[in-house]
């Protein structure tokens, strides 16, 4: 078996072993035999609340969105052929965090409105983004640096809303880092399944994007038709991400980090890059999870702290180690 | 040898900007065709416009009497295939940039099945780079990153190939192997068309010989025949001598 089939087989059953761990620990351990009783009984007793209401959707939000961001993150790069392309980085979450803003000083009040502005807050700036490139032209480090402003244009005005309507455009700590308190399955569906659709056509779309990484001239001389490839990988990374931040709040890091060290881990090895990361998004989010629940009990800090707290680390860990 | 690539009144540009302007010229199979041209005379452009990586205003290009230009994309690039000037190098295996050469021949999704990694290794084989498929391109040097390439091209298997100043960052030994490699593609009945920034070596390895300037191609010919004409000359502003079968560039 080559290497990277093996890599890949490890990544799952870390990706269960790390499932597991999120659904036994938290505030009240499980035993393995309780976790069983409880996911077997439904909610009637101690175990089968904790495991429906909490656990479950819990482990499946960290899940999903650890896969789908480090998965947007990977597009992302190999679209714009620079590894310090992220959603988080390229104006994709704070777009998301502007229409969250925007609909709360409106009023809106239920999860549901919150998710949906999210995920179309992620999906126009995707489109601006897009927008803008084809309007000037321009080369890919344009595309990424375009996308920089625009985060910081949609951060601080998300941040002037947030003065004017101090009371109205409050965002909870979890939405602003990233977090994973106060889910229910329910309101997850339809993001997993805008995850689950988008992660199948990337997948199958995964020689396009070889191809694309190669060079603009160079993939046009092999018969791809550029614009119209390059228009779908950016709709893709966003619809990912904006389903993930929908629930996930602005999770940051996700898409830049794991990315970068699946490469490291594949040594110019491709085949896999893309399940690989996404794999590998959903392990590292699923345990920073199961961390922030663990580390500082009773208290609970939001996951995304944790994810910034062991990936700022091993990001400058990779970055010194690649110089070397 | 019968068949060749034909270009007719090709104009091509970026934006409002016109690079290159109703360029007609020949290729036959079986040749190597060689552009030469002082830079920004836009020799890289009509490369590009002919293979529509630039689309083109207007012009026609046939391969054999047949437009080029009516085909989708993919059977375009079937049988026309384009090695662009000196690039960044994709985070890539040798083994995974020649397989990409297949590309043109598959549908969503894409598959590549035995005869495609057959097709590779023939072709790694013929480069003398075999032993070199699973390192990636950013180990190689720069002889060996563009006889990678060069075996992308050949796994294409088109009839017509597009090289654009192929040996401009090689070493002396590796420019005169690839310039042999190409004259060698030509041989096997293929139209190679070649850009070439060192107009002795240009001189001396053409088929055929196309000047161009500002855009616009002057004169195709032999090399001897584009010598005597003094073109050159008047073009590069330098003075071209010959002596037994070798050319000579000196200061004008």
């Amino acid at each position: 078996m080559k290497a990277e089939s093996r890599i890949l087989i490890l990544s799952v059953v870390l990706l269960v072993v790390s499932l597991l761990l999120s659904l036994l620990f938290g505030s009240v351990n499980l035993s393995p035999s309780e976790l069983l009783r409880g996911a077997l009984q439904g909610p009637k007793d101690s175990e089968g609340f904790i495991f429906y209401y909490s656990r479950l959707p819990r482990t499946v939000a960290a899940l999903f969105s650890g896969f789908a961001l480090a998965l947007s993150g990977a597009i992302l790069q190999s679209v714009l052929s620079n590894s310090l392309a992220a959603p988080g980085i390229i104006g994709v979450n704070s777009g998301a965090g502007l229409l969250v803003t925007i609909s709360l000083v409106l009023g809106a009040l239920s999860g549901w409105t919150i998710s949906l502005s999210a995920f179309l807050g992620a999906l126009l700036s995707s489109l601006l983004i897009l927008m803008l490139s084809r309007k000037i032209r321009a080369s890919r480090s344009t595309v990424l640096l375009s996308g920089v402003s625009l985060n910081y244009i949609f951060k601080a005005l998300s941040d002037i809303l947030s003065v004017l309507f101090p009371k109205e455009a409050s965002v909870s700590g979890d939405f602003k880092v990233g977090g994973f308190s106060s889910l229910s399955l329910v309101r997850l569906y339809p993001a997993v399944a805008v995850i689950a659709l988008a992660a199948i056509v990337a997948f199958t779309l995964s020689e396009e994007l070889e191809v694309l990484s190669m060079g603009e001239d160079e993939a046009k001389a092999l018969g791809m038709n550029t614009g119209l490839m390059r228009a779908l990988f950016v709709v893709l990374s966003s619809l990912l991400a904006g389903a993930a931040v929908s629930f996930s709040g602005l999770l940051g890091f996700v898409g830049l980090l794991v990315p970068n060290g699946v490469r490291r881990i594949l040594k110019g090895e491709r085949r896999f890059y893309l399940p690989l990361s996404a794999i590998s998004g959903a392990i590292f989010v699923t345990l920073a999870d199961t961390f922030s629940r663990l580390l500082f009990q009773p208290y609970e800090v939001p996951v995304g702290i944790i994810v910034s707290l062991i990936g700022g680390p091993v990001f400058l860990y990779m970055v010194i180690r690649g110089r070397k | 040898m019968k068949g060749k690539l034909e270009v007719k009144g090709l104009s091509a540009g970026y934006g409002k900007k016109r690079v290159i302007e109703n360029v007609s010229f020949e290729a036959e199979r079986g040749k190597l065709t060689v552009i030469v041209g002082p830079n920004g005379s836009g020799k890289s452009t009509l490369l590009k416009a002919i293979s529509r990586i630039v689309k083109p205003e207007s012009g026609t290009v046939t391969l054999d009497g047949e437009s080029l230009y009516s085909l989708s994309p993919k059977e375009r690039a079937r049988k026309i295939t384009y090695m662009a000037q000196g690039r960044d190098v994709p985070e890539m295996k040798v083994g995974a940039l020649v397989l990409h050469g297949r590309f043109p021949y598959k549908s969503y999704p894409v598959h590549y099945g035995e005869e495609d990694y057959r097709i590779v290794d023939e072709e790694l084989e013929k480069m003398d780079i075999l032993h070199k498929k699973d390192e990636l391109l950013s180990s190689l040097s720069g002889g060996e990153r563009q006889k990678a390439y060069l075996a992308q091209c050949l796994a294409v298997g088109a009839d017509v190939v597009l090289f654009d100043e192929p040996t401009a960052f090689l070493d002396i030994s590796f420019q005169l192997k690839f310039l042999s490699d190409a004259k060698a593609l030509a041989r096997e009945g293929k139209a190679v068309v070649m850009v070439l920034h060192d107009l002795r070596e240009a001189l001396e390895v053409a088929d055929s010989l196309m000047v161009m300037k500002e855009g616009r191609a002057l004169m195709e010919d032999t090399p001897s025949a584009v010598f005597e004409s003094g073109i050159l000359e008047s073009v590069f502003s330098v003075s071209v001598r010959k002596a037994e079968d070798h050319y000579y560039i000196l200061k004008s």
